[in-house]
């Protein structure tokens, strides 16, 4: 556990974060289902008053690094990724809620970021159990560190920074269009094939304010056009730090094989689309399985798949 | 036999061009991608022969599976990407380029038919007026339009950055120079290879990956190496000071190399891999005339002591705490074989000279640390990364071209008592949108046009 008292504050400001994630979550839910606006304006409230403890947290805990002596960006094992990757995925779903003005896409991305922030405190245990039930020694070991550590040789340069930011950028973006696509799907199939059963609710009481299917194909298309392009520099930036320090930059390592992977699915999708025929619930069934490949590329290869990457994944 | 030819070339031409192929091929290289980080890369012979039995491995040698990324199929899979890309480039360039370099000035009926933004008013005022208002308006909200006259009305067009249409064509050329880029390093360069150097040590050759020497033309000499630790015990930082020795000339002199900071001479590249102990030194004391002798024990050699034992170290560690918490500092794992009786192996700690002080038979043993130290540095040349660099940075300049620059047109056709808006963007639609609509009001008020009722 961190010693200072910057880190001993930054974890209490962490579960601060995570309880205001999971308040957020349910009155977007709540909103979604009863459709009363003072609830969605306080899931708003929450979700917003979350991300600044979040980032002060993520700050103190900067701060904490250099107070015990070993100063870094607090993007260098497995915890802190998971934490900055649950920023990300607010961050990005702010800027879409206040372009789109659509607070029930709230109930379908919040989920994401509370269950991050709860895997980053407590899914190891979980894991480990899962692990010795499947006979797993690599799932049975597993443990998410949360102290701060000092940073080993290959790690001290300006690229992990840019790396990790970009990489993370583009991972939210995948998840925001994969949030969307689950409600497209779950709207769609009530109504017409390509759910252009009217703007009006012919789907059902649950989701009586969710947007319409062609602004959620439409939300979908644009959080993977921020996506992609952030994938694309975090793979630039990648390869350009593995050649300074390993000599080489592509080593067809596991994680880097499956940034690639993940990679040509999206590029995959932005062509299809302009295809006919591709818009809608194939679309929408395409982003998600694009952030399964991206969920398996974050997590999968650290715990699956041994690689130049293991010790990234703290 | 000509038509055969050509519609064989047609054919093709039109496979090459296909969007179909194109998502085909990507979501092959993805599936593909995945085999190969499912099936162990490089290993071994009898890994896959474990694994799978003995028919699989010899499957997965003939298709070069065990290698998949360097593969022939992988890169034919590559390749006809980079064709495909190549073709459907060339194609929508003609147009793109037809499009900037003589854009249709003239807003006839079908054109109009066509755009998405049109606007239509009656005008009051004479056609010279509402040129000239209109001219204005256009060169101070959007951009100065050419002027066309046809029979008796004036049409004007006017646009803004048209390159921007090229934006996709720099993000595909990016790729296919990355893939250039990629090809000439496998074909000129070499990586993997590596070096061990001892202090005060010299080399003027690296070793492949398959154990292959690589003769590298001049002489590295590592100065001096040192590392340092975190109070934790984990390693902080180690580097080495290298100099190159090139035609009897010092070319470089002690230069520092570390971690995220190699050292390159003449297109040959040194990378801080790793270390290891050469040398330990030891400070053994006869029990029974308390002389004490330093012995200095190579690694992976046997020493001899002054009475004859010999004392090997079997093993050693920067850090003993990962392995005993209740100890710290360097380690070693020895063992003594005395002339005349039987091995006995023990443990030593530098921090700890009390620990296994009475083993090791004859002598007292003292365990005073590392004397030489071994530097490991990965060596590599890569003439294909400047290209790919290149290429990456032309693909990011497409991607900005593409995101933040949009080709949009508007026309004005001005005829005596009607005037038609009409415009059109590549992309952002509702911002364009909302312009146009700005525009449109904007322009009723100046040229004083009415609505058609």
């Amino acid at each position: 556990m961190p010693g200072t008292q910057s880190g001993m504050l930054s974890v209490t400001f962490f579960t601060a974060t995570t309880l205001c994630y999971f308040l957020a979550m349910v009155s977007y839910v709540v909103h979604l289902v009863t459709g009363k606006r003072p609830v969605g304006i306080l899931a708003d409230v929450l979700a917003f008053f979350g991300f600044v403890l979040h980032t002060t947290a993520i700050g103190l805990r900067w701060k904490a690094s250099y107070e015990m002596g070993y100063g870094h960006v607090p993007l260098s094992n497995l915890y802190e990724s998971i934490v900055f990757f649950a920023w990300t995925v607010v961050l990005l779903y702010g800027l879409f809620e206040v372009r789109y003005r659509y607070r029930s896409v709230g109930a379908f991305v919040l989920p994401v970021a509370f269950l991050t922030m709860a895997f980053a405190q407590y899914g190891a245990p979980l894991v480990r159990s899962a692990g010795s039930l499947m006979g797993s020694e690599a799932l049975g070991n597993f443990s998410i560190p949360a102290g701060i550590q000092a940073l080993v040789p290959a790690l001290q340069s300006d690229w992990l920074l840019y790396h990790v930011v970009t990489c993370f950028l583009g991972y939210a973006g995948f998840a925001v269009g994969a949030a969307v696509s689950v409600m497209y799907l779950v709207r769609s199939r009530k109504g017409t094939r390509d759910g252009r059963a009217g703007g009006a609710d012919t789907a059902g009481g649950i989701l009586s304010l969710s947007p319409p299917a062609e602004v959620l194909d439409r939300i979908n298309y644009q959080a993977i056009l921020i996506g992609f392009p952030l994938l694309t520099l975090g793979i630039i930036t990648g390869a350009v730090w593995a050649n300074y320090a390993w000599g080489s930059y592509w080593s067809w390592d596991p994680k880097e094989t499956w940034s690639l992977i993940v990679w040509f699915i999206y590029a995959a999708f932005l062509h299809a689309r302009l295809t006919r025929g591709w818009a809608g619930r194939r679309a929408a069934i395409l982003s998600i399985v694009g952030f399964c490949a991206t969920v398996f590329c974050y997590l999968g290869v650290n715990l699956l798949l041994p690689g130049l990457h293991s010790y990234g994944g703290g | 036999m000509e038509s055969g030819t050509s519609s064989i070339v047609m054919t093709l031409w039109r496979f090459f061009c296909s969007l179909r192929l194109t998502i085909f091929l990507l979501m092959g290289l993805a599936a593909v991608s995945i085999v190969g980080t499912l099936i162990p890369q490089n290993a071994a012979q009898e890994v896959y022969g474990e694994k799978y039995g003995e028919t699989v491995a010899r499957f997965f040698h003939f298709l070069t599976i065990d290698d998949m990324y360097h593969s022939w199929w992988f890169y034919l899979l590559l390749g006809l990407l980079t064709v495909n890309i190549i073709a459907c480039s060339l194609r929508r360039v003609r147009r793109d380029w037809r499009m900037i370099a003589s854009p249709v000035t003239v807003l006839d009926d079908d054109l109009e038919s066509s755009l998405p933004y049109v606007r239509a008013w009656a005008a009051a005022r004479g056609v010279k007026e509402v040129e000239s208002a209109a001219s204005d308006l256009l060169r101070r909200e959007f951009s100065a339009p050419r002027v066309t006259r046809s029979g008796e009305e004036i049409h004007l067009f006017a646009r803004k950055q048209p390159l921007a249409r090229f934006g996709v064509h720099a993000l595909h050329a990016g790729i296919v120079v990355i893939l250039t880029g990629v090809v000439i390093g496998s074909l000129l360069g070499f990586t993997k290879a590596f070096v061990e150097i001892e202090e005060k040590g010299a080399t003027a050759t690296a070793n492949s990956r398959s154990g292959e020497p690589i003769g590298l033309g001049f002489t590295v000499r590592c100065e001096d190496f040192s590392v340092s630790y975190y109070d934790t015990g984990a390693p902080k930082e180690y580097r080495s000071v290298l100099s190159i020795v090139d035609g009897g000339k010092t070319v470089i002199e002690r230069k520092p190399v570390l971690v995220n900071h190699p050292l390159t001479y003449r297109g040959i590249t040194f990378y801080q891999s790793g270390y290891n102990a050469a040398a330990f030194l030891f400070s053994v004391r006869d029990r029974k005339t308390g002389v004490s002798t330093r012995v200095d024990v190579r690694a992976g050699e046997k020493a001899s002591l002054p009475n004859g034992d010999q004392v090997v170290v079997m093993d050693s560690v920067d850090e003993v705490r990962g392995h005993a918490p209740r100890y710290s500092g360097p380690a070693v794992h020895v063992a003594v074989l005395p002339a005349g009786g039987s091995p006995e192996s023990f443990v030593l700690m530098k921090n700890h000279p009390d620990v296994n002080a009475d083993r090791g038979g004859a002598y007292q043993f003292s365990y005073r640390g590392v004397s030489s130290w071994n530097t490991v540095l990965q060596v590599a040349r890569d003439p294909g990364v400047p290209v790919v660099w290149g290429g990456c940075v032309l693909l990011v300049i497409g991607f900005g071209m593409t995101f933040l620059m949009s080709h949009r047109r508007i026309w004005i056709r001005i005829g005596s008592g009607r005037v038609v808006m009409a415009g059109c963007s590549d992309r952002n639609q509702s911002a364009f949108r909302m312009f146009f609509d700005e525009l449109a009001e904007k322009l009723k008020e100046v040229s004083s046009l009415s609505d058609i009722t």
